[in-house]
């Protein structure tokens, strides 16, 4: 078989994006975001992920996502501890 | 988890080197092998613009590191991601096999303090890369249909068809029992038909790959594509030459009864990166 | 303790209806875990061979029906999906205890960092 590298296989590479990778030493290293935990909740918003275009998919998602509005994103908040 | 957020004078400009200020920091998304600077024809995280500051023929790629990430929105997240991996992919594609760095790593400083610190560790970073080179991560996910599973350990466990039988045969409080009884020992009968599965592909792949290892999760509770009943997940670095090799030995797992195999790749190798944090000594 | 807590009602207070799910998830987790170590213990004396039939088949019914209890009210209190979920998650934190996976320094170094002035 063939190897896929298709946006469902990016999908796949979440896990280790977050956790491998070579790490850098403390004292030069300005974490941008405090992502590593991700919680189950947004891991299942993540695995949904099935077409990873880049603006417009992600030009829709923030329309949708701000009419859902911030209520979600509290609990989502929440549940990531 | 909190914003982390750095603090800005107005009128910094990210892109503007002459504006540099104590608060500027560098994203880093990887480390290559090169002698010389470049812009990579790719956008980054917050589609800033990529370079390459090359030092003692190895090379950083950087974009100027976003003032704040919302940490909390998956989307900002899933955005830091799918850019991290796309500038990773095209450095792949220009200058062979890079040492990926872990995501949301920004260095302190400017694209000078990049150049120390990779210059300070210039050799260990050299020779990794040259380790690396001519190779590429797979990713191997292996699932069996629970029912096919099942069957299979009906095979291999001889008690399991008179504890099935016994449930029908029993009154029905005893019954009740009797499904409990059955369905421990079929979990148990299940994990090993399946671990067997398991050790079966890691012989496979590893007799085409150079080294394999099982992928973690990265908070160790569930993964992200939802392979939630995966019996095995591998990473290989492989030679890029060996993959049509790796994808034979994987059609002999995939032929069995019930059995799926997710085949993805070649990505950088992610999983095979070493420990630079400690000045660069490494696995 | 003749105390109660009064958790509030449901729909005039959704914050008090949300406290009250919480609270009966956690119950109700706590309640199918130990139903669930009921169920092991029974069927371990079955297969030891310690009790009569009849005393099998009692104790079977008997745990059948708190079963269907247990799934009833779950049912009824709307809890069924986060029931699973909490012992999903303390599944996870079981297995991390066991095979020390929170022993990674490198995640640590990492998840710790703070902003730097």
């Amino acid at each position: 078989m063939k190897p896929s590298k298709d946006a469902t296989a990016v999908v796949d590479l979440v896990d280790v994006l977050l956790a491998d990778g070579a790490v850098l030493a403390a004292d030069v290293v300005i974490t941008v975001a405090d992502v590593p935990l991700v919680g189950v909740q947004a891991r299942v918003l993540l695995a949904g992920m099935t077409r990873l275009s880049e603006e417009g998919i992600f030009d829709t998602w923030d329309e949708e996502i701000r009419e859902r509005g911030r209520a979600a994103a509290d609990e989502t908040a929440r549940d990531v501890d | 988890m909190t914003d982390a957020e750095r603090d800005a004078t107005d009128d910094a400009d990210a892109t503007d080197p002459a504006g540099a200020s104590e608060d500027d920091a560098q994203y880093l998304y990887c480390l290559v092998s090169t002698d010389e600077d470049a812009v990579l024809d790719v956008d980054g995280v917050e589609d800033e613009s990529v370079s390459v500051l090359a030092t003692d023929g190895v090379g950083a790629v950087t974009s100027p590191a976003p003032e704040t990430v919302e940490s909390d929105s998956e989307l900002a997240v899933k955005r830091l991601l799918v850019a991290h991996q796309r500038v990773v992919d095209a450095a792949m594609d220009a200058y062979g096999a890079p040492l990926p760095v872990r995501a949301t790593t920004a260095i302190d400083g400017d694209a000078d303090a990049v150049r120390a610190w990779l210059g300070a560790r210039a050799d260990v970073v050299r020779a990794e890369l040259d380790s690396l080179a001519g190779h590429r991560e797979y990713h191997v996910t292996v699932s069996w249909d629970d029912d096919a599973a099942t069957a299979a350990a009906h095979d291999a466990d001889d008690d399991l068809d008179d504890l099935r039988a016994a449930v029908d045969a029993a009154s029905p409080g005893e019954s009740y029992l009797r499904e409990r009884q059955y369905e421990s020992a079929v979990a148990d009968a299940v994990a090993e038909v399946e671990g067997a599965l398991a050790a079966d592909a890691r012989e496979r792949v590893a007799g085409v790959a150079r080294s394999v290892v099982d992928r973690e999760s990265a908070d160790g509770v569930s993964f992200a594509d939802g392979s939630a009943d995966a019996v095995v997940r591998l990473a290989a670095l492989t030679a890029v030459d060996d993959e049509a090799a790796l994808g034979d030995a994987l059609d002999d797992i995939a032929d069995r009864n019930g059995v799926t195999v997710k085949f993805t790749g070649p990505w950088a190798p992610y999983s095979f990166a070493p420990d630079l944090g400690d000045g660069g000594d490494g696995e | 303790m003749s105390e109660r807590i009064d958790v509030g009602g449901g729909d005039e207070d959704p914050e008090a209806a949300e406290l009250r799910s919480g609270l009966v998830t956690l119950v109700l987790s706590l309640v199918e875990i130990v139903d669930e170590a009921l169920e092991r213990e029974a069927v371990r004396r079955m297969e030891s061979g310690e009790l009569d039939p009849e005393e099998i088949e009692r104790l079977g019914t008997h745990l059948a029906t708190l079963n269907e209890e247990i799934t009833e009210l779950e049912r009824r209190e709307n809890v069924e999906d986060s029931v699973a979920e909490l012992r999903g998650q303390l599944d996870g934190v079981v297995d991390d205890a066991l095979t020390g996976l929170d022993e990674d320094p490198a995640a640590k170094t990492l998840e710790d960092d703070h902003t730097h002035d």
